[in-house]
């Protein structure tokens, strides 16, 4: 594939965003409440939140940028590198709470009375089963949260973290940890096909069926199919910092 | 008098990265990460109304 050149090649042009020179005052103000509202979107259950922290951040960077300083980084990295750490930051505390708090308030009243009852009957039936990791019973089910717990997710939150301080390493981890994601999430849409008689049939029954199940996942599974065009087509000179 | 132009203004780097000059593919990207963006904030969110609600708890009471 052709990489698609964007403008910031051009040796003559304004030093690219990200690059090692003295932070404009009040960067280093904005930037923290970025990040802040970025970190309390993807807590999941209080997302909303984060949203106007999130916003106010981002509006700072704005205005700093128009006044003529430096941009810290291209807008459409804020928003690939944002949606990154929330889709991974969601199914983390999510599925941490399913293995070492399933029978906490949140874990079982809110995951398994929210997304078990309405989207996946196994994390309603079978919801805290196992003995001591807790998680859910299903065959497999749990071999894949914990790779996703343990090796994933903490993967690919460091990699959008350092894709959004436009580092070089962050950007070519956000490409290895996309294809890990394709990996776990062929393999965990299959897995959990297999136990199809408690996840949707008669046994645990979701409110919404067959159906939701795949809506409801395909916010989280449709995550590679931003990144991979993304990623291949943007100019990766952009990430400069090592 | 040759080069009597004046010299271009210089911009600032995220001037160049306005919707019209990214590839399509990264508008494709960009554009499908704000959409699931909203949703994962939202499903995330919906999950404790919905919770409470299915299971006895009425707004109001």
């Amino acid at each position: 594939m052709s990489m698609t050149t964007q403008p910031g090649t051009d040796p003559e042009a304004p030093t690219p965003p990200g690059a090692s020179e003295p932070a404009a005052p009040g960067i280093r103000r904005a930037e923290k409440w970025f990040f802040a509202g970025v970190i309390i979107t993807g807590s999941i259950l209080v997302g909303p939140l984060g949203l106007p922290v999130l916003a106010y951040g981002a509006y700072q960077l704005w205005k700093i940028q128009k006044l003529g300083q430096e941009a810290v980084r291209p807008w459409h990295v804020s928003v690939i590198g944002a949606f990154a750490i929330i889709d991974a930051a969601a199914n983390f505390v999510g599925w941490s709470f399913c293995t070492f708090a399933g029978r906490s308030g949140v874990g079982w009243s809110i995951l398994r009375d929210g997304y078990g009852y309405g989207f996946d009957g196994l994390y309603y039936g079978a919801y805290g089963t196992n003995f001591l990791i807790h998680g859910v019973s299903g065959p497999g089910e749990q071999s894949y949260i914990f790779m996703a717990m343990f090796v994933v997710w903490p993967m690919r939150l460091c990699a959008a973290w350092a894709f959004l301080k436009m580092k070089r390493w962050g950007f070519r981890w956000m490409i290895t940890t996309t294809w890990m994601l394709v990996l776990f999430w062929v393999g965990w849409t299959t897995n959990g096909l297999m136990q199809f008689q408690e996840r949707f049939a008669t046994d645990g029954g979701p409110q919404f069926g067959y159906l939701g199940w795949w809506m409801f996942n395909s916010v989280f599974i449709l995550g590679p199919v931003v990144m991979v065009p993304y990623l291949y087509t943007v100019n990766k000179e952009l990430w400069t910092e090592e | 008098m040759p080069n009597s132009a004046p010299p271009p203004v210089r911009t600032p780097a995220d001037d160049d990265h306005r919707w019209s000059d990214l590839d399509p593919l990264v508008k494709f990207g960009v554009a499908l990460a704000g959409v699931l963006f909203c949703l994962v904030v939202l499903e995330g969110v919906l999950l404790v109304p919905y919770a409470l609600i299915t299971h006895g708890w009425t707004p109001g009471r």
